[in-house]
């Protein structure tokens, strides 16, 4: 019995030990990240390695969430004060109604005029709101016209060319795309689908489709003018065309897809994208495919979608100088930069790095498929269509994400777009 | 009795439904009192003003509230009936032990053990409308494929049909145990007053099951008037708003929008809603 006694207070002891030693690593400060689940927590752990290894003060920890729960989990907790949040991943569009309702805290101190001059204007300006900066880039974004080989050669059609200059139109796509299903799923029983969008109905991507028609998301100096805007002549254009792809065309499924599946199983002929997903595509085994750039609508501007993920410190933090030398090591140093864009394979928006991207300096973007990258800078710099910057933005994209998928799904267009103008139009009356 | 005792047997029972009085008011009574006073209030930047009864008045102006508040009132419409007829009429015939009534029992009460969350991406996925096993099912027979979920003619129909699969179990169970605690010599005494059937049902069973019926009702009619997950699962307020009940308004006006005040007075008018229209069905009920 005596030894049993023993052996516990021995074993006691150690454990005892053990969580002083615990306690003692633990002294160091722990930032607590609000992030993106599935392929982002990866991403974080190598960031947290690396930045750990120059700064061993400093832990993360990450609280991670798929995209609708990260919003409303970071609405609630920001809402309600809760200060066990630091870093919050800031979605570029977001950042003015962030600072409107006192999530954010502004960081200007944090950064030099050169730390400034680090990135492209743009991104400067989406993280600024008023006098005061508040969410350095993280990353910015562009979108491709993937397309799959093998299923344009079965149904005859000759790939779209990578080139710039050779941009497709959007009525060419349904065109190529219509030609796909009639030969090789004329009655619609072997699932192959001619288009579809990565983000289905997500604002993000489809937003391109007005843009380019010529149509704008917001107006005012405000930007909470949306009756006759976002119901327009060029916004109906732009979404009868999504219309008829899943309704008159029927190249576009309707319902509840993953289109990047769709893709990688060799069932759909083109899917717009972002270049995120070059890796992921190369890696499957049997998918023949190509890339180009992102089409426009005949006569009309071309729009690429663009802006990403902003970092910010949230106003409650209780460590807001750790939290901010977490974000300029990845927003602002070449070894954060360089890991966060080998990591999230977003466009970087540090101007050396776009500018040695486009210049190829490295050769890293010579072959195929990290040869896309140029065409992304390319269009970042030339033709790229911020989200819009308004206070009410959460609202808007709500409702346009609803209006887009009433839309894909079978609802008459201008009817839907005038329900979408007037359901923003109310919620954004709080903000006049 | 010494005074002490007497002070003793006073209080105890008071201290016995203590703890349920006070998780009673934590979680039913504060967060009621919260939603009235924090619909007075509204945000403007980071602060909060009193702004008395104006987030009322802006509700009532507002066409999609009175919309949201129709499409409750549809639902519910469809749902509560439904719901409780299959359960009655599945009760009358399983309480009698019918031959091979353990079988279907069973089957009945699966769905009691699956959350309605799971039942609603279940059923998402059967009736998706390009992939589900419905349509797939449908093509088989030579029928056009149907949009299901995705238009809004046949949405709300949709999410009525799985959420009475998903509830009439439930008040079956409570009725089924009602109905075998009536004595059986009222029934044989019935029999041999020639009393059979639906006679027999109307005039005896309904009767004395009266205050379970009465229960079930208005537990269904409050249950469901606050339902939001297969609308807010399967078609989050679409198509065309057409499934965007007012409890789903009130989510996404709190945490999509965070306009904290609108949500609240839409969460207290929808309990002024409930609470009339169960007063109504208890007067009804309680009726001799």
């Amino acid at each position: 019995m005596k030894k049993i006694i023993s052996l516990l207070l021995v074993a006691l002891l150690a454990l005892a030990l053990g969580g002083t030693t615990v306690f003692a690593e633990a002294e160091a400060t722990t930032i607590r990240v609000l992030a993106l689940s599935g392929d982002d927590e990866a991403r974080w752990m190598a960031v947290a390695e690396a930045f750990g290894k120059t700064h061993p003060d400093i832990n993360i920890e990450l609280e991670l969430y798929p995209y609708e729960q990260m919003m409303e989990v970071l609405e609630v907790k920001l809402g309600s004060g809760d200060t066990s949040l630091d870093l919050i991943y800031t979605n570029a569009p977001e950042t003015d109604g962030y600072v409107d309702r006192g999530y954010l805290m502004p960081i200007e101190q944090y950064f030099t005029e050169e730390d400034m001059d680090t990135w492209v204007q743009k991104s400067v300006d989406l993280g600024t709101v008023g006098d005061h900066f508040y969410a350095p880039p993280l990353n910015s974004s562009s979108q491709l016209l993937y397309f799959n080989k093998d299923l344009l050669d079965q149904a005859g059609v000759a790939y779209p060319e990578s080139a710039v200059e050779a941009r497709l139109t959007w009525e060419q796509v349904a065109e190529m795309a219509q030609a796909v299903v009639q030969a090789l799923d004329p009655d619609g029983t072997n699932g192959i689908w001619g288009l579809a969008y990565q983000q289905v109905d997500v604002p993000y991507q489809i937003l391109a489709l007005p843009n380019s028609a010529g149509g704008v998301g917001v107006k005012g100096e405000t930007g909470l003018e949306v009756m006759g805007v976002v119901n327009d002549e060029a916004w109906v254009k732009a979404m009868t065309y999504y219309y008829d792809l899943a309704n008159t065309w029927n190249v576009m499924p309707k319902g509840t897809s993953s289109t990047d599946e769709l893709f990688s199983s060799g069932k759909l002929a083109f899917l717009v994208g972002g270049p995120w997903v070059l890796n992921s595509f190369d890696a499957v085994e049997g998918l023949n495919w190509g890339y180009a750039a992102h089409p426009y609508f005949e006569g009309c501007e071309i729009a690429i979608p663009t802006d990403s993920w902003h970092l910010s410190v949230s106003a409650f933090s209780q460590h807001p100088d750790e939290t901010a030398e977490l974000i300029h090591w990845m927003t602002c140093e070449e070894e954060g930069i360089r890991l966060c864009f080998e990591q999230f394979g977003n466009l970087p928006c540090a101007k050396f790095l776009l500018q040695e991207i486009i210049d190829n300096t490295s050769g890293a973007y010579s072959d195929f498929p990290m040869s896309a990258y140029s065409i992304c800078c390319y269009d970042e710099l030339n033709y790229s269509v911020s989200r819009p910057a308004t206070v009410g933005f959460r609202e808007w994209d709500y409702a346009m994400t609803q209006a887009f998928s009433d839309i894909r799904n079978g609802a008459d267009p201008q009817e839907t777009l005038d329900f979408a103008a007037e359901d923003i139009d109310a919620a954004f009356a709080k903000y006049r | 009795m010494k005074k002490g005792v007497r002070l003793h047997s006073r209080v105890t029972p008071y201290m016995l439904v203590l703890p349920a009085i006070a998780l009673l008011f934590i979680f039913k009574v504060y967060p009621i009192i919260t939603s009235i006073w924090g619909s007075l209030y509204t945000r403007k930047g980071t602060e909060y003003l009193f702004v008395g009864l104006k987030n009322y008045k802006t509700l009532f102006d507002s066409a999609a509230f009175w919309r949201s508040l129709k499409t409750t009132g549809v639902f519910n419409l469809w749902v509560v009936p439904t719901q409780l007829l299959l359960a009655l009429v599945l009760a009358l015939m399983l309480c009698n032990n019918p031959r091979g009534g353990i079988v279907f029992r069973s089957v009945f009460f699966i769905n009691i053990g699956i959350s309605l969350a799971t039942a609603s991406t279940i059923w998402g996925l059967m009736m998706d409308a390009s992939n589900g096993i419905i349509n797939s099912m449908l093509t088989a027979f030579g029928i056009a494929q149907q949009p299901f979920l995705t238009h809004k003619s046949q949405a709300m129909a949709c999410l009525i049909v799985i959420c009475c699969w998903k509830g009439f179990s439930y008040w079956m169970l409570i009725m089924m145990s009602s109905l075998q605690s009536i004595p059986k010599s009222i029934y044989e005494a019935a029999k041999i007053d020639g009393s059979s059937g639906l006679h027999t049902i109307w005039n005896i069973s309904l009767p004395l099951i009266r205050p379970t019926l009465t229960f079930c009702l208005v537990s269904c009619t409050s249950i469901n008037l606050m339902v939001f997950t297969p609308m807010y699962a399967l078609t989050n307020g679409g198509p065309s708003r057409s499934t965007n009940v007012l409890m789903l308004n009130a989510y996404v006006t709190l945490f999509q929008n965070s306009d904290r005040g609108s949500a609240y007075a839409m969460i207290t008018m929808l309990m002024v809603v409930c609470f009339l229209i169960v007063s109504i069905q208890m007067r009804g009920m309680n009726k001799k």
